[in-house]
This record gives C-alpha cells, structure tokens and sequence, in this order.
C-alpha cells in the first residue's frame, strides 16, 4: 500500500532559515537506518493521514510535521480514557547526507511511515 | 504559516492558574460547565480547548464577562475518570498558542469562542533585553543554590534553556506567582516585557527565598542548641541516678530549708524566705523565675542579719592603734575615743557617722582602716565617685532581670557582720542625672532614726544600719547637698604643716619606702634637712601623697646604687638631692625685699595649702574706674570694687584724701600669679591696703602680710584656713601678720613654731588696719632704708626674741 503522491515534500532553499511554528508539538519517535542507498527512517505516526503529512528539506535538516486527527469518533460516543496524543507534531532530524541533492521518497506500511533516502 | 488564525474552541475556564505555551499541567475538572467543554473538546478530531484564567476564583460558574481576554490553546494529551465517578475528569494539557477570544459564541451548556490565535512573543535583541536576560541567568542560579530541593531535572532544563521566552514561560509555571501576575506574563506579547516582568517576579522569590532561608537557619540553630541542652541535661540526670544522687533541684531545695532552718533570722525575713522557698520548690529547675528566687534566698542567707563583731573597748590600746597610723589628727582620735567610752558606758548607743573633709592625700581613707582596726571592726570601703545611679546604691527590684542588691548590702555580705566600718569614699563626688539621685538614697541610709529598717529594693526586707559606723569623706563640702551635710558630723582635716610632713615622712613614709626598695634600714638615711627640702622644694601638696612618692624615687636610686655595688649605705644630703632627684620642682613666694606704694602682701589658702600672694596696684592717669586683672574669681572682684569705693568715700576720715586721686586715675590692681585662678574675700584687707597705699604714698610694711574681709562700712571679718595661711607666712620670711580681730580664737591650732616666729596685729576696723599696715607719714624713705640695710631673714634663722620684741613693740 503506497501513498507517496500524497505526501508533500517541499525543498526550502538554505538562506531562509526554518521557524518552528509557536507552540510545542508533540514527536513522532523514529527509528534511523543506514543503508547502501542512503538512509531509512521509519517514524511512529500511525493514525496519520498522508495528506496531513508535510516533510520539508532544508540544508541538512530534515522536518516532518502534520496533524494526527482522531477520526475514529462517531456519534454518541464518549471518551472513557484518552492516552494517544493528537494534533499537530513535529519531528526536526539532522541527517549526515546533502539532502538537497538527495532523493527522498515516502511510503506508508501498517501504520509506519517510511522514508528513503538516497544520497548515495 | 499560522498567524493569526480564527478558531471556535471550548472554553475551559481556570481557576487560580494560567497555563502557559509549552507548559504541561494536569487539570482536575469537576464544575458541570467545565466537564461539558472538556468532553467537547475530547469529541473534536485534534482535541483542542481554550483555557482562560477567571478573573475571580470563588464563583462556581463562572461567565463570560468574568474571564481574562487572552487564553492559551492546549491539547489534552491525556484523560483518566476518576474510577467510581463519572463527574471528574482527570487531564493531562499542553499548552500550545496564546489566544485572544474574539467573542462567546455559545453560553450553554459550555461556553465557546471565536478566538484569535496570537503570534509567540517578538524576540527581541536590544541591549535592554540582554541585560535582562543575563540578570535573569544570574538570580536563577541564586535562586537554585538556595533551594537544595529542586529535582535535577528541573535544574537541567533551567540551566540548559536557550530560548529566554520559554525559560520565562516555565519559570512563570514553577514560581508561586499570583494568578494576576502569571496573567500578566501571559498577556506579555513582547520578549521585553515579558522579561521585565519575570525580572522584577525573580528577583521577589529570590529576596523571600533568602529572608526564609535565613529564618529557617536561625530556627534550626536554636533547635539545635535546646536539644542538645536538653540531652547533656537528661544524660547528667541518668549520670546522678546511677551515682545515687537525688534530682539537683531538690537536693537545692532541701539544702536551702537546711540552711533557713540553721540561720539566725529576724522574724519577719525568716517568714519572706520561706515563702520564697515554698515557690521554689514547686518550680522546675529549667523555669526562669527558680534561679531568681535561688539567688535570692542565697542573699538572704549570706546577710549578717544579726551577726557582729565586740567592739574592743580598751580605750589605751585604741589610741596606741591610732597613734601608729597617724601622726596628729587629735581631733579625730578623741570622737573614736570618745565614742568607745559611750559604748562601753552604753552599749545599746548609735554609731555616729562621721565626714571627714579635707584635701587629697591627708589620709582620711587609711584613718577609717585604722579606726576600724582601733575599735576591732571590720572594715568595708566603697567608692561614691561618679555613682549616679540610685539603684547602684539601695539595688534594682527583682522584677528586673539581672537584678542586684544595692552597694550597701553587697559590702555588708562582704564583710559578714553588722556593724562593720563602713566609709562611703569621695561623697562629693557623687553624680546626679535623670537616672536618679544617689545623695539622696544616702539620706535614709546615714539618718540614724531611720536606717534600723533599710530596705534594699532588691531585699525588700529592712536591715538594720544603725550599727554600721559610717565614715564619709570628701574633699570638699561645697558639692554635698545640705540635707545629706546635715546627717554627718563634719570633721575637717586641714592639710600638714612642714612640721607635721617632717614628722610623718620619718616615721611613716621613709622606713616604709626603704622596705618597698628592699633596702635594709642601715642602708638608707635621709637627714632631716634632706626631707625638710624635699617638703618645701619637690613637692606642693597638702597631703604627703607626693612626698611619698618621691621618697619611694630617692629609695629606688639608692637600691639602683646598691644592686650596682656601687656602695652599701647611703646617707641623703640636702645638697645630693638634686642628684637623685633631679631639679627643684617647686619655690613659694617669698616676703619681698621692698614693696613700693600700691603693693600689698596677701595670704591665701588652696587645697595645697596656704600661699603668699601679692597685690599690685597702680594709677591710670586719665583712666575711669578700675581694671582687675589675674584670673580673679567674682567675689574677689567685689572685694576690690567695696575697697575701692570705701577709700574714695572715706578718704577724709583717713587721713588722706583717695577721692581726687580716683576722680583723675583709674586703678588697675593685679595678682600675680596671672595664671592660678584666684577667690574669695579674704584678700580684701590686702587689696585696700595696697589701695590705701597707692593714694597716700606710703608703702604697706614688706614684714607685714594681712588677711581679712572687708565692708564697705570700714569693718574687717574674720576668714578660715588661717593655719594654713600662717604657715604659709612663716615659710615665706614673713614676720608679721595682720589678722580680723574675731580670728584670733583660731590661732590656737596654729602650730607652736608658727607662734613663735609670727607677730600676730589683730584688727576690727579698716583704719586701725591701714595705721598698722602701712609705714608711718614721712618714715617711708626710713623704712626703706631700713629694709635694705636689714634684709629680711629666711625662716629658719628668725629667733625667737625677735618675734617676741616685736609683739611688744605693736602693743
């Protein structure tokens, strides 16, 4: 199952330094893989849509940001307990590889969300 | 990219708390309104709420109107029921955005916004908001070392914080701000005055962080010091279990009745001690009031209540006693006898109490030791000098902390009798100020039908004095008040003649000298003319205070001399003394050879004893009045003006005529010494003498001196200390006196060898003064010649004959 399309990767250029938006967010945690292409990231952002997913490339710095929305509710319903944490997040990663030139694909497996990136 | 974005959020309202961005807090919410916007919130896809601060904290439901405007947007991360109740809900929030709330959209059943999401505060990067930042740094590691609590992790993301808008943020989380206060950093949409504020919040917490360290310090020293007094005292209690002893307080108790039962006391204070004894022993030992009335019971106890010594009645051994104390002093040694005499005819007689008067060092102190001794009391000396305070001499009630009887019952503890003698040192001296007035508590203390019932304030029992012999001294009566002069029979010891110092250094002063300097007796002699002019040329005093100080230094040469092996025996010539002693220290006025007109020859006394002194006087031709000169004191300025005036008026009657002579000149008259300053009346016949002698021309006799009062009706009155004046005349060459009529009583305590050497003219009116002071009309070039052809001799060369023709010849 693949949803790259829908994830927008947006490439800043280096002199305009990137600005966290106010407010905390919360992290994704991420695991990071070297691989002979590059690098593999898989980040813990199951429940997130791929179009609330935003991954921006600057410099080094790898951004992944977004909205966990909780879509599961209908109705009538009510919460009894509450322990995922939803809205906005924002994961900022350094990777030791020229991201600028480097391509980066996204892909989507059961509730991960996988990045390769190839700056071989 | 999300400025100033509108959102439509449930309301939460808080009480007494702000949540800032970037904080996490949990929330308890239990109010129904509450619960309704926090499930709505739960229901949303993001789980958003905006939570704004009520402005007060006591309503339940709070409106719309009650709420601050700008809020902070959180996300509920977490939330738990409370299990058992569906009406509590337990959050966890994230602060995320400030917000403004535009409008309330909704009232019920939960409030709900139109807010406007704010932008983070401007960073900023002025001077200003550096200095802040840095001062901030600083009174955060105050604040830290102040606080040993504070968890490590709390520490690190104090330490390691780099945004200063989010350290402030967290800080204005932790600090125990006010709600108004926290609201206001919220509202801060400046990195400036966001900082200021946390500036000026800091540095509060850190000024009441170090006032509590400092009071939680001092606590716990005190603690400290109670409990481990309280331990040394429970393991010395353990300590005297195991040694048998009983608890100390009783064993204090039991003592002290012991002791009452034992003492011999008056009635009513053996009924004030056990009182006290009684509270005592119901007091612990740790209660401040039991070591007062210890201490209390313990002067009672140590008082000679009705303790004396036998007085020794053998009148022939007290004068023997007296006698080898002092030489002369008749006066004194007869009232000690006479006193021993009434107590043994009548041994129930009050001691009288004595005030000896005289000038320092003619042994009034070391006379009270050897009335003492003579009488066989003992003996207590307190000094009064300088004692202001009233409650230094009758004590300070027990209600004051630290209180103390009185300096007489501390010298009677002292002396642990009764009837001690006891002499009250330098009672002029005594000072007088607000505190109170010591001469007067000396009132009841020296009033015989009084002081058998003396109450100290601290005893507060009365004592019976009149068995105490008081002595007071003092140098002068002047500044005594009169009530307390009144109290005292007043015994003057005048100074000593030469004579008398001559006597007194041989058998006092040298052999007691040659012992200080270890000499041994044989080693040192001093010839009598040796110590006849140490007297008169070392030392000017009318005790022997300085003439024993300077025999001490002649011993002290000699032992120098001995310990050098430089011989073994000395003997002091009169013309070695200015070897041993350096030069002569001191001369007196001697009778001058010629006295031209205008010039008297006075006599004066001083604490010294008595002097010479001479009147100048002269004309001012084209003067008015008369010029006083030589530190003259007011009344012997008066006495100038009344003779002044009395010769101007009475010129006809004399013989010669003053008033032409004063109408045309003014008088000047001085006395030298011009530095010593100089009073009294007694230098009135002087002063009109010289007067007398300016306006006739005739010289004033240059044997002749003169001492007297005068009025301004022409009479001479008598004046005092003419012993000393006499002997001052002697010493000076002269050979004639002239004395007020109503003196001549007093000649008798002239000592015999002044009687012998002097003429004495006694006068009542100032003619007779002047006929016989001045040199007869016409014989005033004879005496002149007289005087150069027959200088006068110096002191020890008058013959008795001469004295004796000359007597015979004024008569």
């Amino acid at each position: 199952m693949s949803r790259t399309r829908k994830i927008f990767i947006e490439r800043m250029s280096d002199d305009t330094p990137y600005r966290r938006p106010s407010g905390p967010l919360w992290q994704p945690a991420a695991d990071v893989y070297r691989c002979p292409e590059g690098f593999k990231i898989k980040f813990d952002l199951a429940g997130v849509k791929p179009e609330d997913v935003e991954i921006l490339i600057s410099g080094d710095k790898l951004i992944i940001r977004g909205v966990r929305r909780d879509w599961v509710m209908s109705e009538g319903w009510s919460y009894h307990q509450l322990e995922i944490t939803y809205s906005r997040f924002e994961r900022v990663m350094k990777i030791p590889c020229d991201l600028s030139r480097a391509e980066v694909r996204t892909e989507a497996v059961d509730g991960w969300l996988l990045l390769h990136i190839d700056c071989a | 990219m999300t400025d100033n974005r509108i959102l439509e959020l449930p309301i939460l309202p808080l009480r007494n708390t702000v949540i800032f961005p970037a904080g996490i807090s949990p929330l308890t919410v239990g109010r129904p309104m509450s619960l309704k916007a926090a499930e709505a919130a739960l229901l949303t896809e993001e789980k958003l709420l905006g939570v704004v601060a009520q402005r007060e904290d006591n309503e339940a439901e709070p409106t719309p109107g009650n709420l601050y405007e700008i809020g902070t947007l959180v996300v509920i991360n977490r939330m738990m029921r409370s299990p058992g109740t569906e009406d509590v809900l337990h959050l966890i929030v994230q602060g995320q955005e400030r917000f403004r709330v535009i409008e309330f959209t909704e009232h019920t059943p939960y409030l709900k916004a139109r807010v406007e999401i704010l932008p983070e505060p401007a960073r900023e990067e002025t001077p200003e908001v550096e200095a802040l930042r840095r001062n901030i740094n600083n009174l955060i590691q105050k604040a830290l070392a102040l606080l040993p609590n504070v968890p490590n992790e709390v520490r690190s993301i104090i330490v390691a914080a780099d945004d200063s808008v989010r350290l402030a943020y967290f800080l204005g989380s932790v600090l125990e701000l006010e709600l108004t206060q926290e609201q206001a950093l919220l509202n801060a949409s400046t990195e400036g005055e966001l900082l200021r504020l946390m500036h000026s919040y800091l540095g509060r917490e850190v000024e009441v962080l170090e006032i509590r360290n400092k009071i939680a310090n001092q606590a716990q020293e005190e603690l400290g010091k109670a409990q481990r007094d309280y331990i040394l005292r429970e393991q010395m209690k353990q300590i005297q279990k195991e040694l048998g002893e009983t608890e100390p307080e009783q064993a204090e108790a039991v003592m002290l009745r012991e002791r009452i039962e034992k003492a011999d006391l008056p009635d009513e204070v053996r009924a004030e001690a056990d009182r006290e004894l009684h509270r005592l022993e119901r007091l612990p030992s740790a209660a401040p009031d039991y070591h007062v009335i210890r201490t209390y019971l313990e002067w009672i106890l140590d008082l000679p209540w009705r303790l004396s010594t036998d007085d020794s009645l053998d009148l022939n051994r007290a004068r023997e006693v007296l006698d080898e104390d002092h030489y002369d002093l008749d006066d004194i040694k007869e009232r000690i006898l006479e006193h021993l005499a009434v107590i043994k005819l009548n041994p129930k007689s009050k001691a009288p109490i004595l005030c000896f008067v005289g000038p320092p060092g003619v042994g009034k102190t070391s006379l009270g030791q050897s009335i003492a001794r003579s009488m066989g009391r003992k003996f207590e000396r307190m000094s009064l000098g300088g004692m202001r305070d009233e409650a230094e001499l009758r004590g300070h009630r027990r209600t004051y902390i630290g209180a103390m009887p009185g300096r007489i019952v501390q010298a009677l503890r002292r002396a642990g009798v009764n009837n001690p003698v006891m002499m009250l040192d330098e009672v002029d001296k005594l000072g007088m100020d607000f505190r109170g007035d010591p001469a007067s508590a000396l009132l009841e203390v020296l009033d015989p039908a009084q002081n058998f019932s003396f109450r100290d304030h601290y005893l507060d029992l009365p004592f019976d004095l009149s068995k105490v012999f008081f002595i007071a001294t003092a140098n002068s009566l002047g500044p005594i008040p009169p009530a307390l002069n009144d109290r005292m029979e007043i015994i003057q010891l005048a100074g000593y003649s030469e004579e008398e110092k001559l006597h007194i250094a041989k058998r006092y002063l040298v052999p007691r000298q040659i012992k200080e300097a270890g000499l041994g007796e044989e080693q040192l002699q001093i010839t009598t003319e040796a110590i006849q002019a140490i007297i008169s040329r070392y030392t000017r005093e009318a005790g022997v205070r300085q003439l024993e100080r300077t025999i001490a230094k002649l011993a002290r040469r000699v032992a120098l001399k001995v310990a050098q092996e430089k011989g073994e025996v000395f003997t002091v010539m009169p013309d070695q003394l200015e070897d041993y002693l350096g030069h002569e220290r001191f001369f007196h006025e001697m009778a001058r050879e010629m006295l031209p007109a205008g010039v008297a020859t006075g006599l004066a006394v001083t604490e010294m004893g008595g002097e010479v002194l001479f009147i100048e006087a002269t004309l001012l031709p084209g003067a008015k009045g008369l010029t006083l000169t030589g530190q003259l004191g007011d009344v012997m300025q008066e006495s100038a003006k009344a003779a002044h005036s009395y010769l101007w008026s009475h010129g006809k009657d004399l013989g010669f005529d003053c008033s032409e002579t004063f109408e045309k000149n003014g008088v000047h008259i001085h006395v030298p010494a011009g530095a010593t300053p100089k009073d009294g009346p007694s230098a009135g016949v002087a002063i009109v003498s010289a007067l007398a002698s300016l306006c006739s021309g005739r010289p004033v006799r240059n044997d002749t001196a003169m001492t007297g009062e005068i009025t301004l009706s022409g009479l001479v009155f008598p004046v005092g200390g003419i012993k000393g004046k006499m002997l001052a005349a002697r010493r000076a060459g002269i050979r004639r006196v002239i004395l007020p009529k109503r003196n001549e009583h007093d000649l008798k305590d002239v000592p015999e060898e002044a009687q012998r050497d002097l003429e004495f003219v006694f006068v009542e009116r100032i003619d007779d003064l002047l006929a016989k002071a001045l040199a007869p009309v016409g014989e005033a070039a004879r005496e002149k010649e007289e005087a150069e052809v027959q200088p006068v001799p110096a002191t020890r060369d008058l013959g008795y004959e001469g004295g004796e023709a000359r007597v015979q010849e004024a008569k």
